[in-house]
């Protein structure tokens, strides 16, 4: 079983924001009430002239020990097994237990205005029919037509890398067994299948 | 206008690219031309027709080309009458100027390009031979040092009189600027956002406009940076207003205080602030800069001056 994983090289992102869009298309995620699966962090340090800017992408890092699934009361949240942490809309509450224990921020709801928008723009090809907590699927459709998720695919600096961290071959595992890519916050034993090159 | 169906030939003669030999080339249609389309010429051409200055246009050809009066009037003519398109025209006469230094017929020098695609003239290395300069000299001038004297700017400088903008030695002007600054006078540049990187049009776009409105600080405000800031009693979402120190325009916006400007220079974007009512996502949002940028232009490039002022920002 393959086991996705994702690296984000941030000495190379620009902080365009193209993958913010380009998720929000694909996944119709609510941009019109400023919800988004994947952002872009803009960290500006320094006094001038001595300045600098940061661009740091954020997406749900599919834990390996998620701290959403373990507090989901329906188990609405669960892990599929190649890993990926998705959400189950049909039992979803909506109680935001998950959004509380998320330590990255990853989850927002879908509410019933986002749905009723949603379906006036995209009509029936809406995908969000019902209210429930939303977040990245690391673009399981597109991964199962073999394709990378769409925040990959759509990176023009090509900082965002996704592949098989089993495969000692693949670019991603190379990257995080060599060191060079990091996990954000692993002192909270989350165990992130996202990494982070900085 | 008439479009002649089935042109042959499309497009005048070319270099070769990257190349460096002396060569020509051009390109032959593969597939026809759809019957509700013209070519650029034809469709220019239509533009001085319906001014009534086709042979104002035949004769700025001629100049700038260097292509013989008198032929072109003679293909354009055939045009006129719906005889050829005026693509073929030029097409025409540039066949046959070439075929004529070459000495060949401008037939054989159809025939050889479509047979060979490219025509060598004369190959780099030979034309090095005679045409570069030579080996002995650090540079072949008069002063033997490096002269930079542009005879295209003489030549206006001859029909036109002198003006430091076409100065054939190419000379600095100064910026139309106030060099010594008051506390509230700044240097104005802008640039683009990410999310609108190319026309403001595209603002209209409802993603793209959400996006932009996450960083709306930084995106749609003013930078001024924090030194001026502080002394201009100026916090981030202020409304702020810029004035133009060189032609009074004003504009309201709002404040982004950082660090990634200098104290001296504001920024703002030229992505927002369009007012066209059919942009129902973009209309109203942001600033615009031609709110602040007067029509100056730029003699002989056609450039706005769009950074040649400076501004004076006031809560």
């Amino acid at each position: 079983m393959t086991r996705y994983g994702m690296v984000i090289d941030l000495r190379s992102c620009v902080g365009c924001q193209a993958c913010s869009a380009a998720c929000a298309l694909e996944n119709q995620t609510p941009y019109w009430s400023n919800k988004w699966r994947t952002t872009v962090k803009d960290i500006q340090v320094g006094q001038y002239p001595n300045t600098g800017r940061h661009f740091v992408p954020t997406i749900c890092m599919h834990c390996k020990e998620p701290a959403c699934m373990t507090v989901c009361p329906t188990k609405a949240t669960f892990k599929t097994d190649d890993g990926f942490i998705l959400v189950n809309y049909d039992t979803c509450l909506g109680c935001k237990a998950c959004i509380a224990a998320c330590p990255y921020g990853a989850r927002y709801v879908y509410s019933k205005e986002d749905v009723q928008q949603d379906k006036e723009i995209y009509g029936d090809n809406a995908q969000h029919t019902k209210v429930h907590i939303d977040k990245c699927t690391f673009c399981q459709d597109r991964i199962a037509r073999g394709m990378e998720p769409a925040c990959v695919s759509t990176c023009p600096t090509t900082s965002r890398m996704v592949g098989d961290l089993d495969d000692p071959t693949s670019a991603v595992a190379k990257a995080v067994s060599s060191g060079l890519a990091k996990p954000l916050r692993p002192d909270l034993g989350t165990e992130p299948r996202v990494y982070y090159i900085y | 206008m008439s479009f002649a169906k089935n042109p042959k030939k499309r497009y005048i003669l070319s270099g070769a690219g990257p190349s460096t030999d002396h060569t020509l080339t051009t390109r032959f249609s593969a597939v026809e031309p759809n019957p509700n389309t013209k070519g650029t010429a034809d469709i220019l051409f239509g533009f001085a027709q319906g001014f009534g200055m086709t042979d104002r246009l035949v004769q700025t050809i001629s100049e700038l080309n260097g292509m013989n009066l008198k032929a072109l009037q003679e293909e354009i003519g055939k045009a006129v009458k719906g005889q050829q398109t005026y693509t073929q025209a030029l097409r025409n006469v540039s066949f046959e100027e070439h075929a004529k230094n070459l000495g060949m017929t401008a037939d054989k020098l159809e025939q050889t390009l479509r047979e060979k695609g490219v025509l060598v003239i004369e190959s780099a290395s030979k034309m090095r031979e005679h045409a570069t300069i030579a080996k002995d000299l650090p540079v072949p001038t008069p002063s033997g040092r490096i002269e930079i004297y542009s005879l295209m700017l003489a030549g206006f400088t001859m029909q036109q009189g002198y003006h430091p903008n076409w100065d054939p030695g190419l000379v600095y002007i100064p910026p139309q600027v106030n060099q010594a600054k008051k506390p509230d006078e700044f240097n104005f540049v802008y640039g683009k956002t990410p999310t609108i990187s190319y026309a403001s049009t595209n603002a209209n776009n409802p993603i793209l406009m959400a996006l932009s409105k996450v960083k709306e600080d930084e995106f749609m405000g003013l930078w001024i940076n924090p030194q001026k800031a502080t002394l201009l009693n100026i916090k981030t979402g202020d409304t702020v207003t810029v004035e133009n120190l060189v032609s009074g325009q004003k504009a309201q916006i709002k404040a982004f205080v950082t660090e990634m400007v200098r104290p001296d220079t504001v920024f703002m974007s030229s992505s927002f602030g369009t007012e066209n009512p059919l942009l129902k996502t973009a209309a109203g949002v942001g600033t615009a800069i031609n709110k602040l940028i007067p029509y100056q232009v730029e003699p002989i490039v056609s450039a706005f001056r769009s950074q040649e002022f400076t501004v004076r920002v006031t809560k």
